[in-house]
């Protein structure tokens, strides 16, 4: 052992390999998928469960905040160090301990990469359906601390739909387990389903089963481009009034498709101004077929010029690798992105991409919409230069609209990104005052020291006014 | 302005999507950000932003980059790390070189002699020859010489040397299109066999393949190690010595992607974007070609193994298996983590052993998964890296010799 102090405590747990405290080390876990970046005191990464409870011990002996990432592609500030403190990097722990084929069920580590567990389960004829677009990186772990969706919940429902298990580290270093392999529970009250989705702020999660549903054996999909946003929009209304509910029902705009198009060369039609991505899957080609061909049937009466339906697995992989594209291609239209994860009811989606539209012009900004318009969730994208104030605050404002225009026909701030230090100043306004008093009693249950991810969910007090200009980045320029 | 900070709006493509992480070797293989794509393009970018020094652990995370490209080709806002990687390489060199550090003896020895002229290459792969077959090899490892000076694995990735290399001297084979083969220094070599199936087979493809005249070293080791100037002289003797229009014929993916480069290396030279337009890894040539006369049946269970800097560096992968697929009989099978590299990467095996090695057991380990007899690759360090990972039974070659049975071959294979 070479490493003293803190560094020296952690190490004597995972072993100084894996104590990351040199200068660059503490630049490499300084930020996540946003444009925020603040360096940790230092990050360790634990191989187990037993040894993220001693770090956290030592965390809390040294009253140093401890923040748990998986893989830091998160779009809300969870994983950002804000206040300094240890990084617990829970990448290693990336063992999928179990499929159990008798329980329909899986056990993973916490930091077991979506589409790993997703192509180990496909393999036994079982389906994980959760699938956020960054599937391919994140962890397991990340899904559980945000709640994750993606575009097939929809039909399946999101993460915490799926857990039903979870070992936790707590706040004192405790090894805690909540519900097991069991697809029944109401014993007691459900903690469980509290710490899905409290980002870190309750406790740490090591461990998580997940249970599976049986492979559909089918899948179609097929593309819909429209003239109008609005004719999109109500050909998303109508399918959800038809009687089938898709596996997906993705929406692109016009900005998105152009975007997009220029990034992989698909052939995507640039001068719609709306797409939509449809699938169902089923029990059979045929079934899953005949429910495809009635959506396109209605997109084509809504106005739909063009509307096609892959035939192959070739083409239905290209239709994707357009929608997954999206968010990353974006960032090269303008060098930094907001990107917001309002949810709606989904009757009132056409509204309020109407009044996103109204926003982007009246704050002159390309705020470019896409997202899983089924069920509601809409990723809005500020696109702008953080290296203009005056741009930022235009942004903030932008932002602020799109959030109360979202309250205002009855939704909320996140749909599945999870709320973070980006949305954490709307949560009166979204919640209520006593609603956020209720959770930060709760976190004062959990964590009374406040050393787990600590300044995140909940109101700084610092108000709405600067709450972009005063998230930190390194002095320079930060894309992202 | 240094080279690292010229690549500066590169590094700003990257948005920290993370979407790289599971394709980078030293990631999967550490689950540590800063031996990730993410995390040295930050590390680079604090260099440039000043925010931080070149400490030792920055240098360390950075050379340990194997320069794979497997981040690029799945970064969706295209950063170009082999170009971030080796600008920070020549970098370092350039205050090397200005603190009066320069090079070991060795370091130049190799850059500037040995790789500086095919000519000199080919006298120093004679004497290793003489090593090989004058039964100094065999004593020196019998007599624990080998073992002594730590070389026993980097000695074990020594190929057999040949008796005769192929001397570029403006030969001509075959008739029909011209084109010219980019013999390669280890290539016409150490595999000198297989530089010769090279020009044959595009011969059996209705080519006229010539081997020009005094073309050297592609200079992609140069570059890797940040003595981009020396790969400058090199590229330039080499547009030189390719005059005319017709396709470049390249059989190692290495020299290949360094070849298809020369616009980015030499951005003054009018004619390197042109030189760089011709160039061909030989399973495009001949995949966008039509045989002579149709393939012998092989009867033989086969992998590919996929060159980084074919598939990743220049994105062919459907080439060689459609040329493969042709063959009758040929039972061509696909590993799992295809795109990982298996550790050779340049010189990477003898400079970085530990992960190198790591790499090659996962490597190894996915092949015999496959139950192929024969692992095929179209880059030479790839294939000795096999060699020395894989068990005896199984069969390693380049996928220029398999093709040159196929098409070229009279006779009935001699191996079942």
């Amino acid at each position: 052992m070479t490493k003293r102090g803190l560094a020296g405590e952690l190490a004597s747990i995972v072993g100084d390999e894996y104590v990351h405290d040199a200068p660059s080390e503490i630049v490499a876990y300084s930020y996540d998928g946003t444009f925020q970046q603040r360096r940790p005191d230092l990050a360790v990464s634990p191989a187990d469960t037993e040894q993220v409870a001693a770090i956290v011990q030592v965390a809390a002996r040294a009253e140093r905040p401890i923040v748990a990432r998986g893989a830091s592609s998160g779009l809300a500030g969870g994983t950002i160090p804000e206040r300094g403190g240890i990084i617990l990097n829970l990448a290693r722990m990336d063992r999928i301990v179990e499929i159990d084929t008798g329980n329909v069920c899986a056990v993973v580590e916490a930091g077991v990469i979506t589409l790993q567990l997703q192509e180990a389960v496909e393999k036994l004829g079982l389906f994980y359906p959760p699938d956020p677009a960054s599937s391919r990186q994140s962890t397991l772990g990340g899904n559980v601390a945000c709640n994750s969706g993606g575009p097939r919940c929809l039909k399946y429902g999101v993460t915490r739909d799926y857990v039903t298990g979870l070992t936790v580290v707590l706040a004192s270093g405790e090894i805690v387990k909540l519900g097991g392999k069991l697809s029944k529970n109401a014993t007691g009250p459900q903690l469980l389903q509290l710490l899905i989705g409290s980002e870190g702020t309750l406790g740490i999660v090591t461990e998580v089963i997940v249970k599976l549903l049986p492979l559909p054996k089918a899948r179609v999909t097929a593309s819909a481009a429209f003239p109008e946003l609005t004719q999109a929009s109500q050909a998303v209304a109508r399918i959800m009034a038809s009687g089938i509910l898709p596996c997906t029902l993705e929406l692109m705009d016009g900005v998105t498709i152009n975007v997009v198009e220029d990034f992989l060369q698909a052939g995507l039609p640039r001068q719609a101004q709306a797409m939509l991505l449809l699938e169902q899957d089923g029990a059979d080609e045929a079934t899953a077929r005949t429910d495809i061909e009635t959506m396109a049937a209605i997109c084509r009466e809504l106005g739909a010029t063009s509307v096609q339906v892959a035939g192959n697995a070739a083409e239905r992989d290209a239709l994707w690798a357009a929608r997954r594209a999206v968010s990353p291609a974006l960032g090269r239209l303008r060098p930094n992105k907001l990107g917001e994860d309002i949810v709606v009811p989904k009757s009132q989606v056409p509204a309020m991409i109407a009044e996103v539209g109204e926003i982007a012009r009246r704050y002159d900004l390309p705020i470019p919409v896409f997202g899983h318009a089924g069920d509601g969730n809409l990723h809005p994208n500020i696109l702008f230069d953080l290296r203009s104030p005056e741009e930022v605050r235009r942004v903030e404002l932008a932002a602020r609209d799109i959030f109360r225009a979202a309250m205002r026909l009855g939704g909320t701030l996140s749909g599945e990104h999870g709320i973070g230090t980006l949305k954490r100043e709307f949560m009166e306004e979204a919640q209520g005052a006593a609603v956020v008093e209720l959770g930060r009693a709760i976190k004062r249950v959990f964590d009374p020291r406040g050393l787990l991810n600590p300044g995140k969910l909940y109101p700084t007090g610092g108000g709405i006014e600067g709450f972009l200009a005063n998230l930190p980045v390194l002095a320079g320029f930060t894309p992202g | 302005m240094t080279p690292l900070a010229a690549e500066y709006d590169n590094m700003l493509r990257c948005i920290r999507c993370a979407a790289c992480l599971t394709s980078c070797p030293t990631y999967v293989i550490s689950h540590k950000e800063e031996e990730g794509p993410r995390g040295r393009i930050a590390i680079m970018r604090a260099i440039v932003e000043g925010h931080l020094e070149v400490t030792p652990d920055a240098l360390e995370h950075l050379d340990n980059c194997l320069l794979c490209e497997a981040c690029s080709h799945v970064c969706p806002t295209g950063v170009e790390m082999e170009r971030l990687g080796t600008a920070f390489r020549e970098d370092m060199s350039q205050r090397r070189a200005a603190t009066g550090k320069s090079l070991s003896l060795a370091e130049r020895l190799a850059y500037n002699w040995l790789f500086g002229d095919l000519g000199h290459f080919r006298a120093a792969a004679r004497l290793m020859r003489f090593y090989q077959q004058s039964g100094l090899q065999w004593l020196a490892r019998h007599l624990g010489i080998v073992r002594l000076l730590g070389m026993r694995d980097v000695e074990r990735l020594l190929p057999d040397m040949p008796s005769r290399f192929v001397v570029p001297q403006n030969q001509k084979i075959g008739s029909g299109d011209p084109v010219q083969v980019f013999a390669g220094c280890i290539m016409s070599t150490a595999f000198a066999p297989t530089a010769e199936h090279t020009a044959e087979l595009a011969a059996a493809f209705g080519c006229e393949a010539s081997f020009p005249e005094g073309q050297v070293c592609c200079g992609a080791l140069q570059v890797h190690a940040g003595e981009a100037d020396r790969a400058r002289e090199l590229a330039r003797a080499n547009l030189d010595a390719f005059a005319g229009e017709a396709p470049i014929v390249v059989n190692a993916a290495g020299c290949g992607a360094m070849l298809k480069h020369y616009g980015q290396l030499l951005p003054e030279d009018p004619r390197a974007q042109a030189f760089a337009a011709r160039v061909r890894d030989v399973s495009e040539l001949l995949a966008g070609r039509q045989p002579g006369k149709p393939p012998r049946p092989i009867e033989r269970t086969v992998v590919l193994q996929d060159a980084c800097h074919l598939l990743h560096a220049q994105r062919v992968d459907r080439a060689p298996r459609a040329l493969l697929k042709a063959i009758p009989g040929l039972d061509l099978r696909e590993m799992a983590e295809p795109g990982l590299c298996c550790g050779s990467a340049g010189i990477y095996n003898v400079t970085h052993r530990a992960n190198s090695d790591e790499l090659k057991r996962r490597k190894c380990a996915n092949i015999e998964q496959t139950g192929a007899g024969t692992v095929l690759t179209g880059n030479p360090g790839c294939l000795l890296q096999m060699r020395a990972g894989l068990p005896g039974g199984v069969h390693v070659e380049h996928i220029v010799d398999l093709l040159w049975e196929a098409f070229c071959d009279a006779e009935p294979a001699s191996r079942a």
